[in-house]
């Protein structure tokens, strides 16, 4: 049976070493996508996914267990991208002006789902919101939380997270147009 | 959250979620990461002293804002290459 969270966060504080591991490769791909989805740079999220299990796991003293852990990590991801969003507004230019993530080297899509040239209106598209309008978004339509749980980790109020996910969805729709019409 | 109403908005939300989706499929580089990850994380405990542990600032749901000042994989591997060019230099 897998352990929860909690007991492997136990276990990692009774020194046993392969609870950290459990712990990563249990969230490493949902911070990992939730931080591309956030800078939208393959490269840059992966750096930010490092910083992130490293500061969050080396400091688990600090955490009170008052959130889900899964929560804590997002919250942190979140920081470290509104942080990191300061140095990499001209990156974010340069992703607009070229008309793609020019380090994404994901193969473009082959079961017909979602097609390259539709992917990078959708890239460029989330690139123009401000940070927390596409962190709304991104939390909600794209993993899949509630806005109560988004607003935890945004550290706003709810009205607020529902006023950006509208917001942004009004935005979004107007930058696909033709894709979702 | 899935409270789209709007036929507009549902589209745009399933557009949304197949981009990420498909962005999300893509696992190349997770064992790379997760290495390095491990790495960072296990290692510097038993290699560096124990002030520069001591000295990392808690996370607590009131100080997630902070961005952990520790050692990252990259650093460490540059301070391990650095102390061995010292020795190297001054056996």
């Amino acid at each position: 049976m897998d352990l929860t969270d909690a007991e492997l966060i136990a276990a990692h504080q009774r020194g046993d070493a392969s609870a950290v591991e459990s712990l990563i490769a249990r969230h490493l791909g949902r911070i990992r996508s939730l931080l591309f989805q956030l800078v939208l740079d393959r490269d840059d999220a992966d750096e930010l996914t490092q910083d992130v299990f490293v500061g969050a796991l080396r400091n688990l003293d600090g955490f009170r267990g008052e959130a889900a852990f899964g929560t804590w990590l997002h919250q942190i991801a979140v920081n470290m991208a509104r942080q990191s969003s300061r140095r990499r507004k001209s990156d974010l230019n340069r992703l607009l002006s070229q008309g793609g993530d020019s380090t994404d080297k994901t193969p473009a899509p082959e079961d017909g789902l979602i097609q390259r040239e539709e992917s990078d209106r959708v890239q460029r598209a989330l690139a123009r919101l401000s940070l927390p309008l596409r962190s709304a978004v991104v939390l909600t339509v794209m993993q899949g939380l509630s806005a109560v749980e988004a607003a935890e980790i945004e550290g706003c109020p709810v009205g607020t997270m529902y006023w950006r996910v509208h917001e942004a969805r009004r935005l979004l729709r107007d930058e696909l147009k033709g894709l979702v019409e | 959250m899935n409270d789209a109403t709007d036929p507009s908005d549902e589209k745009l939300d399933s557009l949304l979620w197949t981009w990420a989706n498909a962005r999300a499929s893509d696992s190349s580089g997770d064992q790379e990461l997760f290495r390095a990850i491990t790495a960072a994380v296990c290692q510097p405990r038993v290699a560096s002293s124990p002030q520069v542990v001591d000295d990392l600032p808690a996370y607590s749901q009131s100080s997630v804002s902070q961005k952990p000042n520790g050692p990252t994989a990259k650093g460490v591997a540059e301070a391990d290459r650095d102390q061995r060019t010292e020795t190297a230099r001054y056996p």
